[in-house]
C-alpha cells in the first residue's frame, strides 16, 4: 500500500464462486444476493465491501477492479499488496493464478505480469527497469523458498533502507512476462516436494509471490521501486489451528492442556506498554 | 498390593500397558485421514479390561454382598472426611473401586482426546463417584487430583469457567490436605496394572504425583486469567514456575523466558523485589543451557550454528527485560521525588529517606521466601546475582547510578544479538531505552553541567541512527527518534541557560553553544513536522489526532527557540522575532479553526497568545531601534 500518504489504501473486495459439481448433486442452495456493486445479501443481512463479484463475473473484470491500478502505483515507486483470502476450497487460487496458460481463464497473478510488460514498453525510453521475481511459502512458522527447496528455514530481516525483508530468498531477474510464468511453474512443482498431500499442506500454508521493480532514469539517475506482494494465505478455517500441537492457544477461554504453553499465558499477564515482553518462537512477525 | 498372580491377572496388566502405548505413542503415527485409528484400538482394550476387572472382583468373594451393601451408601462428605464414606481408600473394596476408577479415567482421557466430550465427561464422573465412596488416602489422591483436573478443563473448553474453577480448587485444597496429614508417596494409575515387584519406585511415585499437582496450579492459573483474577493468575504462575524448577521439570532456555516474562508482569505491578528474583533466576537457569558456541564453531556445522543464535538471541532478550526493570525502577522513583516543575524535591527525598528506615524488615523476608525459585545449585547463583542491584527505589544520585550501570551493561548484551543490520526495530528500542536511562539518571543529577553531558551522551545515541534510517520504510520510528532529539537539545539549552544565568556575563563562548543547541533542537523539530507534509509538501490542513499534539508542541517549541536565539545583529534579531511570531500565531490559528484541539494544548495556546500579543511590541521596538540607528 502507498505508505508516505496518510490516506488509507486498504480495500476489501468480495468474490463468489458458483456451486461446485459436488455441491450441485448434493442438492445445495445457491444462497448469496447481490445489490448494485458492493454488497451481498446472506440471510437477510447485508455485508458491504468496496466490491463484490457475483458468480458470473469473469477473471478479466476481477483483474481490472482489484489489480490494474496497483500495476501502475508499482511502475511510479509504490508498494503493494493483494491477499487472497478464504476458506479452503473457496476459490482463491483461481483468483489469483486461474489456469495459468489459458487467456480466459488466467487469473490475476498471469495478468499482472503481462500488464507489467505491456506499461514499461509504454513508458520513457530513457527509463531502465530491473524486474526481480521471488517465490516463497510460508508454512507451521518456517519459510521455505519455493525457488530453492534446500533453503527451508529463512527468516525476516529488518535492513535500516528497507522495509523488513526475507533474507537469502532467491531473486530471479525476468524480462517477459513468460519469464514470471516459468518462475511461478517452477515455484509450483517445488511445493509439491516434500509434500506428501499437496491439499492439507496448501490449506495450511501462505503462499508469497513477490514482484520487485526498480527503475532507473539514464539521464537523470533518479531511482524508484515499487515492490508488489500476492499473497495466497491458508484455509482460513485452519489458521486458528496450524501450530505445533500444545504451543498455541486455540482460544483464549480455553485450557492448554501442555506446560509447554504456561510462555503464552505469562505472555498475556505481561503485556503493556512500560515493559519488554521476549519473542516467542511461534508468532512469526 | 495383593493381586492375584493369574494369567487372567497377566493378560488384563498387559492389555493396559498396550492401551498406553497406543494412545501415546503409536498415535503419533496415525495417518491424517484416519488421526483416531489407535485410539480407537486402545478403546476397545480398555473397555475388555472393564470386563475382565469385574469378573475377577466377583471371583475375589467377598466382593459382590460387600459391594452392593457398600455402594448404596452415597452420602457425600468432605474430602478426606470418615463420615459418610462407604469404605477406607486401602481396604479392598476401596482398592478394587480405584482399579476400576483408573480405567473410567484412562476411558474419560480416550473419548476426550477423540473429540467425544460428553462421553469422556461421563467416563471421569464415573470415575469420580467410584473414589469419592472411599477416604481419601495414598491409594487414591493422584486419581482425585487427575480425574479433577481433566474436568477442569473440559468445562473450561465449554466456556463454563466457574465450573472448571471448582474442580481445579477441589484438587488443590485435596493436595494441600493430603500433604498436610499423610504426605506418603501416593500410588500412580499405573500402579494399579503392572505385576507384583512391578510397581514405580517411590521416587518415581512421588515426581508423577507432583507433576499432577503442577498441572492443577498451572490450569488455575489460566482460569483466573480468564476470570480476569490477574493478580492470582500471576501468582499460580509463579508457583507453576517455582515447581518445575523443584522438580527438574523444564527445558532451560524456555523456563528462563518465562521467568523472564514474569518478571515484566511484575514491573508492570511495581514489585520490584520479585521482578529481580526472575530475572536473577533467568538469568541463571539460561546458562545451564551451555556455553554459546563461538563463531569459529559456528561456521563448521549448522547444528552449532543454530544453538548459537538461539542461545544468543534468548540471552539477549532476558538482557532487555533487565534494561526495563533498572529503567522501571528508576522512572518510578522520579515520579516520587519530582515537584511540579519535574525537579528533584528534597524535602520529599529527606521524608522517603527517612520511612525507608522504617520499613519492617520481617513483611519482606515472608514475601521473599514466598516467592524464591531454585534448588540448591542455583540458590547462590541467583542470591549473587540479586546482590548486584538493588529492588528499593532509589533516592539519591548514588543508589541512580548503580542501578543505572546495571541497566547499561545489559544494554551493551542487549545489543550482541539484536544488531541493527537484520534487527532495525529492535535494536532502535534498546538505543530508546539507553537514552531513557541516561534521561532518568539525569534528573538525579544536581550538577547542572554533567547533567547536561549526560543528554548530550543521548543526542550521540540518537543522532547516527535518525540520520541513516530510511524514512520512507520507519516513518514512525524516525518521528519518535527525531521528536527525542529535538527535545533532548532542548532540555540542554535550557540547562545552558540555567548555568549562564549564574554567571553574570555569557562569554562568546557559550553563546555560540547556545545558539547551536536552539538551532539543532529547531531543526529535528522541523524535521519532524516536515515528516507531517504530503508528497507535494503541503502540511495538513486538519491533524490526524495521533499527530496533533506533537505538532502543535512542536510548533509551540520552534516558537520559543526562534525567540531565544541570541544575536548582536538587529537584523537577525528581527527576523528571529518574525519568525518566532509566526510560529505562535500558527498555533493560535490552527486552534481556532479546529476547537476541539484546544484540549491538547491547552497551556501552550495560553501562552502562544500572550505571545501572539507581546511579541508585535517586542519587534517594532526593533525596528525603531534600527531606524534610529541610519
Amino acid at each position: 500500500m502507498a505508505d508516505v500518504s496518510t490516506e488509507c489504501n486498504i480495500r476489501v473486495l468480495c468474490r463468489f464462486r458458483p456451486l461446485n459439481q459436488s455441491e450441485i448433486l448434493r442438492a445445495d442452495k445457491y444462497i448469496p444476493t447481490f445489490q448494485g456493486d458492493d454488497t451481498v445479501i446472506i440471510g437477510g443481512k447485508p455485508y458491504v465491501f468496496d466490491k463484490v463479484f457475483p458468480t458470473n463475473c469473469t477473471q478479466e473484470q476481477v483483474y481490472n477492479t482489484c489489480a490494474k491500478q496497483i500495476v501502475k502505483d508499482v511502475l511510479e515507486g509504490y508498494n503493494g499488496t493483494i491477499f487472497a483470502y478464504g476458506q479452503t476450497s473457496s476459490g482463491k487460487t483461481y483468483t489469483m493464478e486461474g489456469k495459468l496458460h489459458d487467456p480466459d481463464g488466467r487469473g490475476i497473478i498471469p495478468r499482472i505480469a503481462e500488464d507489467i510488460f505491456n506499461h514499461i514498453y509504454t513508458m520513457d525510453e530513457n527509463l531502465e527497469f530491473h524486474i526481480k521475481v521471488s517465490y516463497f511459502e510460508i508454512y507451521m512458522d518456517k519459510i521455505r523458498d519455493l525457488l530453492d527447496v534446500s533453503k527451508t528455514n529463512l527468516s525476516v530481516h529488518e535492513d535500516k533502507n528497507r522495509v523488513p525483508y526475507v533474507k537469502g530468498c532467491t531473486e530471479r531477474f525476468v524480462s517477459s512476462p513468460e519469464e514470471v510464468m516459468d518462475v511461478i511453474d517452477e515455484g509450483k512443482a517445488n511445493r509439491h516436494v516434500a509434500v506428501t498431500n499437496m491439499n492439507e499442506h496448501s490449506s495450511r500454508s501462505h503462499s508469497i509471490f513477490l514482484i520487485n521493480i526498480k527503475q532507473e532514469h539514464v539521464e537523470t539517475e533518479q531511482k524508484l521501486c515499487g515492490k508488489l506482494y500476492l499473497v495466497d494465505l491458508a484455509g482460513s478455517e485452519k489458521v486458528s489451528k496450524t501450530g505445533a500441537e500444545g504451543a498455541v492457544l486455540d482460544e483464549a477461554k480455553n485450557i492448554n492442556k501442555s506446560l509447554s504453553a504456561l510462555g503464552n499465558v505469562i505472555s498475556a499477564l505481561a503485556e503493556g506498554t512500560k515493559t519488554h515482553v521476549p519473542y516467542r518462537d511461534n508468532e512469526k512477525k | 498390593m495383593a493381586a492375584p498372580q493369574s494369567t487372567e491377572w497377566r493378560t488384563v496388566c498387559e492389555k493396559f500397558r498396550l492401551a498406553q502405548e497406543l494412545s501415546e505413542v503409536e498415535s503419533r503415527k496415525d495417518p491424517e485421514n484416519n488421526p483416531f485409528r489407535s485410539k480407537y484400538t486402545a478403546r476397545d482394550l480398555l473397555k475388555e479390561i472393564l470386563c475382565s476387572l469385574k469378573k475377577i472382583h466377583i471371583e475375589e468373594g467377598e466382593a459382590d454382598n460387600e459391594a452392593d451393601g457398600e455402594f448404596r451408601q452415597m452420602v457425600d462428605g468432605e474430602p478426606g472426611s470418615e463420615c459418610g464414606k462407604a469404605c477406607t481408600g486401602d481396604s479392598p473394596a476401596g482398592l478394587r473401586a480405584t482399579r476400576l476408577a483408573v480405567v473410567q479415567y484412562c476411558l474419560g482421557l480416550n473419548h476426550i482426546e477423540t473429540e467425544e466430550l460428553s462421553a469422556g465427561e461421563q467416563h471421569l464422573i464415573n470415575c469420580l463417584k467410584l473414589i469419592d465412596r472411599c477416604t481419601t488416602t495414598r491409594e487414591n489422591v493422584s486419581l482425585f487430583i487427575q480425574a479433577r483436573n481433566q474436568l477442569g478443563i473440559l468445562w473450561a473448553g465449554r466456556d463454563e469457567i466457574e465450573k472448571a474453577q471448582g474442580f481445579l480448587e477441589i484438587a488443590e485444597s485435596m493436595y494441600l490436605l493430603y500433604m498436610k496429614e499423610d504426605g506418603q508417596p501416593p500410588l500412580d494409575l499405573q500402579d494399579y496394572f503392572v505385576l507384583e515387584g512391578e510397581e514405580l519406585s517411590q521416587q518415581e511415585k512421588i515426581r508423577r504425583f507432583e507433576m499432577a499437582y503442577t498441572h492443577t496450579l498451572y490450569y488455575l492459573a489460566q482460569v483466573y486469567k480468564n476470570l480476569q483474577q490477574y493478580e492470582r493468575s500471576g501468582q499460580y504462575c509463579h508457583s507453576t514456575l517455582q515447581r518445575q524448577l523443584e522438580y527438574k521439570q523444564f527445558v532451560p532456555l524456555e523456563w528462563a523466558i518465562n521467568a523472564a516474562t514474569l518478571s515484566q508482569y511484575y514491573i508492570a505491578k511495581t514489585r520490584y523485589m520479585e521482578a529481580r528474583h526472575c530475572l536473577a533466576a533467568a538469568s541463571v537457569i539460561a546458562s545451564l543451557a551451555g556455553e554459546i558456541p563461538s563463531e569459529a564453531a559456528a561456521k563448521e556445522s549448522d547444528a552449532e550454528c543454530e544453538k548459537r543464535e538461539e542461545l544468543l538471541q534468548k540471552r539477549s532478550e532476558i538482557a532487555r527485560c533487565w534494561i526495563k526493570y533498572c529503567l522501571n525502577l528508576m522512572q518510578d522513583a522520579k515520579k516520587l521525588l519530582e515537584d511540579n516543575v519535574g525537579e528533584l524535591d528534597l524535602d520529599r527525598q529527606e521524608e522517603l529517606k527517612r520511612a525507608r528506615q522504617n520499613e519492617e524488615e520481617d513483611k519482606e523476608k515472608g514475601r521473599k521466601s514466598a516467592i524464591l525459585f531454585g534448588s540448591s545449585d542455583t540458590f547462590d547463583s541467583i542470591c549473587s546475582l540479586e546482590e548486584k542491584v538493588s529492588s528499593m527505589l532509589p533516592l539519591d544520585f548514588e543508589e541512580a547510578r548503580s542501578i543505572f550501570l546495571v541497566g547499561q551493561s545489559y544494554v551493551a548484551q542487549a545489543e550482541e544479538y539484536f544488531a541493527m543490520d537484520g534487527h532495525v526495530t529492535d535494536h532502535i528500542e534498546i538505543l530508546q531505552d539507553h537514552s531513557a536511562l541516561l534521561k532518568v539518571l539525569a534528573f538525579f543529577e544536581q550538577d547542572l553541567e554533567r547533567r547536561c553531558k549526560m543528554h548530550k551522551r543521548r543526542v550521540d545515541l540518537l543522532e547516527p541512527v535518525c540520520k541513516d534510517l530510511n524514512a520512507r520504510y520507519y516513518l514512525l520510528i524516525c518521528r519518535q527518534l527525531q521528536f527525542e532529539l529535538a527535545e533532548t537539545c532542548y532540555e540542554m539549552m535550557d540547562l545552558k541557560l540555567a548555568v549562564a544565568d549564574k554567571q553574570d556575563e555569557p562569554d562568546v563562548h557559550t553563546i555560540k553553544k547556545f545558539n547551536h543547541l536552539c538551532s539543532s533542537s529547531m531543526k529535528y523539530y522541523q524535521m519532524f513536522l516536515d515528516s507531517i507534509r504530503s508528497p507535494e509538501g503541503k502540511f495538513p490542513e486538519k491533524l490526524e489526532e495521533d499527530l496533533l499534539r506533537p505538532a502543535l508542541v512542536a510548533k509551540f517549541r520552534v516558537a520559543r527557540l526562534q525567540s531565544k536565539l541570541i544575536s548582536s545583529n538587529l537584523a537577525a534579531q528581527l527576523e528571529n522575532l518574525n519568525h518566532s511570531l509566526e510560529s505562535y500565531s500558527f498555533i493560535v490559528q490552527y486552534c481556532e479553526e479546529n476547537p476541539e484541539a484546544k484540549k491538547a494544548v491547552e497551556t501552550e495556546l495560553e501562552l502562544s497568545n500572550e505571545m501572539v500579543s507581546l511579541l508585535p511590541l517586542k519587534i517594532n521596538r526593533i525596528r525603531s531601534k534600527m531606524a534610529s540607528c541610519n
